[in-house]
């Protein structure tokens, strides 16, 4: 009798655990799409001690002993420096790609080319109003021309500022959120049991993090998840958590530097170095190329404009003055670009326009000279038209150079995510045959109680 | 390899969208007719196209100016000629009226020819171009030559680009030409004494006028040729310009334009790529045991 019961209370227990097996199956199929889910799998045992009958162990049936996540360790410690890289190069060249005051036809050669066209042209006929006019106009048309690439550029620096600025709410509260899942799931596993979807949701966020900052995990022997940027400076360590923020740095025209406050509540400083993810390709468009050419574009105006003045200098207009400027406003080779504008004397009264040696009006030496500036070596080594053919090859050899890193990083870690979605993702069919299986085998408990039952009636009958 | 379902979707996903951005790419290609667009397309050959372009614009400019004083020359040349034929003329009367059979009237009558031939002298010197007197040297806003034939341009001589930093003369010096500054025969003041003498029936004078008529003729042809001189010059350097010019246009066109065959190709292969990548996902999402069991 003893003996059937302890079989009823063996299929009760059996149940339970093909029910706990079915509800993992059924727990992995409704995430089968939920980002950063890794499947789990329901671990059931048979149920120890086994009962002692006479000389021999007879079973007590099957128990779950624990739902376990599938996760690769190897591949997982891969990750968050391939997020980083990917999103990284990424993030720089698709930033740099979105700039079009370097393009062919929206840079400052254009209208260089027809500044010295209008020259020429108006050293075919100094004398003509016309022609001044239209030199005067070519003048500003370049100064325009150079006005709009640096604010372009610098408009594109400042958008990157911006962007930044825009991501810290996410990347500070994502760093806070890493400190309380690392408290939460210390106090799950003091209950004894892995919490698994904690433990999903705090890798996900790690993954963001590794996107935003390149964040880097550092395990530790509580099970902690603490981050730091690549070079090292904490960014979470167990349940605190660092805070980022920005302030204008005036060595850097007024963009956004990176402040850190540590998770230790030390006081905010400048970051050390350049993190990565997001933030780091944003950073290396902004400060790499765009400040290249920045730079570039204010030195060739700051050269061409001080060639040519050089030579209006000794020129005179048509009313027999000299010592004129053709451009003003650039004093030093820093803003140069955005300062350049045509000498407002000259706009307003073109026959002040420096053409000739004398006030002849058929006089057009100066005017000459200052055609010859087409070929002068400027600062670089090069005349203008190399210095802007630098700034364009320059220019597309970073983003070239980015976009190939990118190709190479996002390849990477699409092989990376691949190889960890064979490791934990949830495959539906695999799922399907899981239940069955457990389907199966709970009919085959629930026939044994039926067995049971029957077999109690039956010694219950007796008379 | 373990294959999950989100790993099946997001490997088709990824392939579609490379194969459609491939596509895209190939087919922007095509229509812009442009392989470089942007630095990135090819940093080197765009840096190149920068050169081109301003060399193109560089070449065209001194095409133009080229071409322009090569006209202005023509001009030139055509009052010079002019001038000879006043001035030919002119000896022609000095031969005839220098004969002691015509009287003090005939030579009067004559005098009133060379003066008109005077006039139109003074006329075909002060001929324009545009807006430019061309034989003012640098003063060239206003007539060189006034009624009484002073000249009122200066000495110097414009010049013009021919090549880049390379200058060539492009205008006639009128105060040698026709003013004999350099030791020449002044040719208005030729054509006044001759009416002078004309008008006072001074045989001697008439007969010398004939000397200095020619030497006036001869001062001019050869400023003629060298005019003539000057306009081949700016001729050739407006071929060889246009050549350089249009050199420069094709070489950044090279670097700049498709392949239309190359990239029409291209653009099929990635439509083929898009197809096959759609037709490949629909056949694996197919395929399930949902539908089995």
């Amino acid at each position: 009798m003893s003996g059937l019961l302890a079989l009823l209370q063996q299929g009760a227990s059996s149940l339970q655990a093909q029910s706990a097996y079915s509800s993992t199956v059924a727990h992995n199929l409704s995430n089968s799409n939920t980002v950063g889910y890794s499947r789990q799998r329901a671990e059931l045992a048979a149920v120890t001690p086994a009962e002692r009958y006479g000389s021999s162990f007879i079973g007590r049936g099957a128990m779950l002993q624990a739902v376990s996540q599938a996760r690769d360790r190897f591949l997982e410690a891969q990750m968050p420096g391939a997020i980083s890289r990917e999103m990284s190069s990424g993030t720089e060249a698709e930033t740099l790609k979105s700039v079009s005051a370097i393009d062919l036809d929206n840079s400052v050669a254009p209208a260089l080319s027809n500044f010295y066209s209008s020259l020429r042209s108006l050293a075919q006929n100094p004398g003509s109003a016309n022609y001044r006019e239209a030199a005067v106009g070519a003048a500003t048309q370049l100064a325009l021309s150079f006005n709009r690439s640096s604010m372009a550029i610098e408009a594109s620096r400042t958008g990157i500022d911006s962007k930044i600025e825009g991501r810290l709410p996410e990347l500070n509260e994502t760093l806070a959120q890493v400190a309380r899942l690392n408290v939460q799931i210390r106090e799950a596993r003091n209950g004894g049991a892995e919490p698994n979807d904690l433990l999903d949701t705090r890798l996900r966020l790690g993954d963001r993090l590794a996107e935003l900052t390149g964040a880097q995990p550092v395990p530790n022997k509580e099970g902690d998840l603490n981050l730091t940027l690549p070079d090292g400076t904490s960014l979470v360590a167990g349940e605190r958590a660092a805070s980022l923020s920005v302030l204008p740095d005036a060595a850097n025209g007024g963009h956004f530097q990176l402040y850190l406050q540590k998770p230790d509540g030390s006081v905010r400083a400048p970051l050390a170095s350049a993190p990565g993810g997001e933030l780091g390709g944003l950073l290396a468009a902004r400060d790499g190329a765009l400040k290249t050419a920045s730079s570039q574009v204010d030195q060739l105006a700051f050269d061409l404009s001080g060639a040519i003045n050089a030579v209006a200098q000794t020129g005179v207009g048509l009313d027999g003055s000299g010592g004129r400027d053709l451009f003003t406003g650039v004093t030093t080779v820093g803003g140069a670009a955005r300062a350049m504008t045509v000498n407002a004397a000259i706009v307003g009264n073109t026959s002040w326009f420096p053409a000739g040696t004398t006030s002849a009006p058929g006089d057009a030496r100066a005017l000459q000279a200052m055609i010859d500036t087409e070929s002068t070596s400027l600062s670089g080594g090069t005349n203008a038209a190399g210095a802007l053919s630098r700034i364009t090859a320059d220019f597309g050899a970073t983003v070239q150079r980015a976009s190939t890193m990118h190709e190479g990083d996002a390849a990477m870690l699409s092989h990376l995510g691949s190889m960890r979605q064979s490791a934990s993702g949830v495959s539906v069919d695999e799922e399907l045959v899981n239940m069955q299986k457990a389907q199966r085998a709970y009919e085959a408990v629930t026939r044994v109680i039926k067995t049971a039952d029957t077999m109690l009636e039956t010694l219950l009958s007796l008379k | 390899m373990r294959v999950s379902d989100q790993a099946l979707y997001d490997l088709a996903n990824q392939r579609i969208m490379r194969a459609r951005a491939d596509s895209t790419e190939a087919g922007d290609r095509v229509s812009s007719g442009k392989r470089v667009e942007h630095p990135w397309d090819d940093s080197g050959d765009a840096g190149m196209m920068v050169r081109h372009q301003q060399e193109s614009g560089r070449q065209d400019g001194i095409f133009k100016a080229s071409n322009r004083a090569s006209e202005e020359l023509g001009v030139v040349d055509g009052a010079m000629d002019q001038v000879t034929t006043s001035l030919t003329r002119a000896k022609e009367l000095a031969v005839q009226l220098a004969n002691d059979t015509y009287s003090a009237a005939d030579r009067q009558g004559g005098a009133l020819e060379v003066k008109q031939l005077f006039t139109a002298v003074v006329s075909q010197l002060n001929v324009r171009f545009g807006e430019r007197y061309l034989f003012g040297g640098m003063q060239d806003g206003a007539p060189p030559f006034d009624a009484n034939g002073n000249y009122l341009g200066d000495a110097n001589i414009r010049q013009v680009e021919i090549a880049p930093g390379i200058m060539q003369d492009a205008s006639a010096r009128a105060d040698v030409s026709i003013k004999g500054t350099a030791g020449g025969v002044d040719v208005m003041q030729t054509l006044q004494d001759f009416v002078t003498a004309l008008n006072t029936n001074d045989a001697t004078n008439i007969r010398a006028a004939v000397g200095k008529l020619d030497d006036a003729i001869g001062q001019v042809s050869r400023e003629r040729s060298k005019v003539g001189a000057m306009m081949n010059v700016f001729d050739v350097a407006s071929s060889m310009a246009k050549q350089s010019r249009d050199a420069a246009s094709d070489a950044k066109g090279k670097l700049e334009d498709v392949d239309i065959f190359e990239a029409s190709t291209r653009f099929a292969a990635t439509q083929r790529a898009l197809e096959a990548s759609m037709s490949a996902a629909a056949q694996q999402f197919k395929l399930t045991l949902l539908d089995k069991l």
